[in-house]
């Protein structure tokens, strides 16, 4: 069952799937990367991200080194696949090939149509290797404001392998995850 | 015409929680003023107040960018499943 996604109060992802979104950075050197995150959603808001779907940026050539676009048919496709699951798109990933993973301008203005849903932005600043990874999140009332959402750890005991069919999803070795107990997710929160 | 609306799971706050949403009309204009009777905060989302498209706001027929066809005087068959996705997208100026 998916959840109607309420306030997101924190996320996760499982290592091979952060490893998958630094790996797509470092081959998109100069050029924006992108992709959309699956997983699900705890009771509590947590957003635990299983595997990712890496998409072409479709702005032109000339534009991706600070522009970035994912194909909503993309989008509908992955949608599709996980309709028997218990898995939906929870989020997007991008980066920033030169600068802190804080949404610019631009990135908080798409933000504010997509409500309950995590942006993931990996960011090279000043050439940091790794990027720096943060997560950030729009309310949805009027007026919402941009706010970065606290990491949790993930699970524990999963088994490794994110999953699955469609093509182009990466994040783990074959075979099916293990149905997550929700109510494990907020128990591994990280303190700050 | 029956058509079926289908909205991403992060949207589905404003349909009760619903992904995919049953619709009457003869054209995309209809069937989202039908859609938005039972759900007007998705139509706020998604219509400005004159009734036109939202800047950023994709709406497929079958897969089909209504951009392609007749923009909100697209027509819809039965059956057809009208997709509302809005842009992913980001950067600097
Ligand atoms: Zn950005």
């Amino acid at each position: 069952m998916i959840r109607t996604p309420s306030r997101v109060t924190g996320w996760a992802w499982f290592e091979e799937v952060g490893d998958a979104v630094v790996a797509e950075a470092r081959a998109a050197a100069a050029e924006e990367a992108c992709g959309l995150l699956v997983g699900r959603r705890s009771a509590e808001g947590v957003v635990l991200v299983t595997s990712i779907v890496p998409t072409p940026n479709t702005e032109p050539p000339e534009r991706r080194r600070n522009r970035f676009m994912i194909d909503p048919l993309r989008l509908l496709e992955v949608e599709k696949s996980l309709r028997e699951s218990e898995e939906e798109v929870v989020g997007f990933y991008h980066t920033h090939p030169d600068s802190e993973p804080v949404p610019s301008p631009v990135d908080r203005r798409f933000m504010e149509l997509w409500p309950h849903t995590v942006w993931v932005i990996a960011g090279f600043t000043r050439g940091s290797e790794p990027p720096r990874i943060r997560a950030w999140c729009r309310d949805p009332e009027p007026g919402g404001s941009v706010r970065e959402i606290p990491r949790a750890d993930p699970p524990t005991g999963h088994v490794r392998g994110a999953r699955r069919d469609s093509g182009g999803v990466t994040g783990g070795a074959k075979g099916p995850g293990r149905v997550l107990n929700e109510a494990e997710f907020p128990s591994g929160k990280r303190k700050k | 015409m029956s058509v079926t609306v289908r909205v991403p799971s992060a949207l589905r706050k404003l349909t009760h929680g619903r992904g995919e949403l049953e619709a009457e009309g003869a054209t995309v204009r209809d069937v989202l003023a039908h859609v938005g009777r039972e759900n007007p905060d998705l139509l706020a989302r998604i219509t400005e107040e004159g009734g036109e498209l939202r800047q950023f706001l994709n709406v497929f027929v079958n897969g089909t960018d209504i951009r392609y066809e007749k923009e909100l005087e697209t027509p819809v068959s039965e059956g057809d499943e009208v997709s509302i996705v809005p842009s992913i997208a980001g950067g600097r100026e």
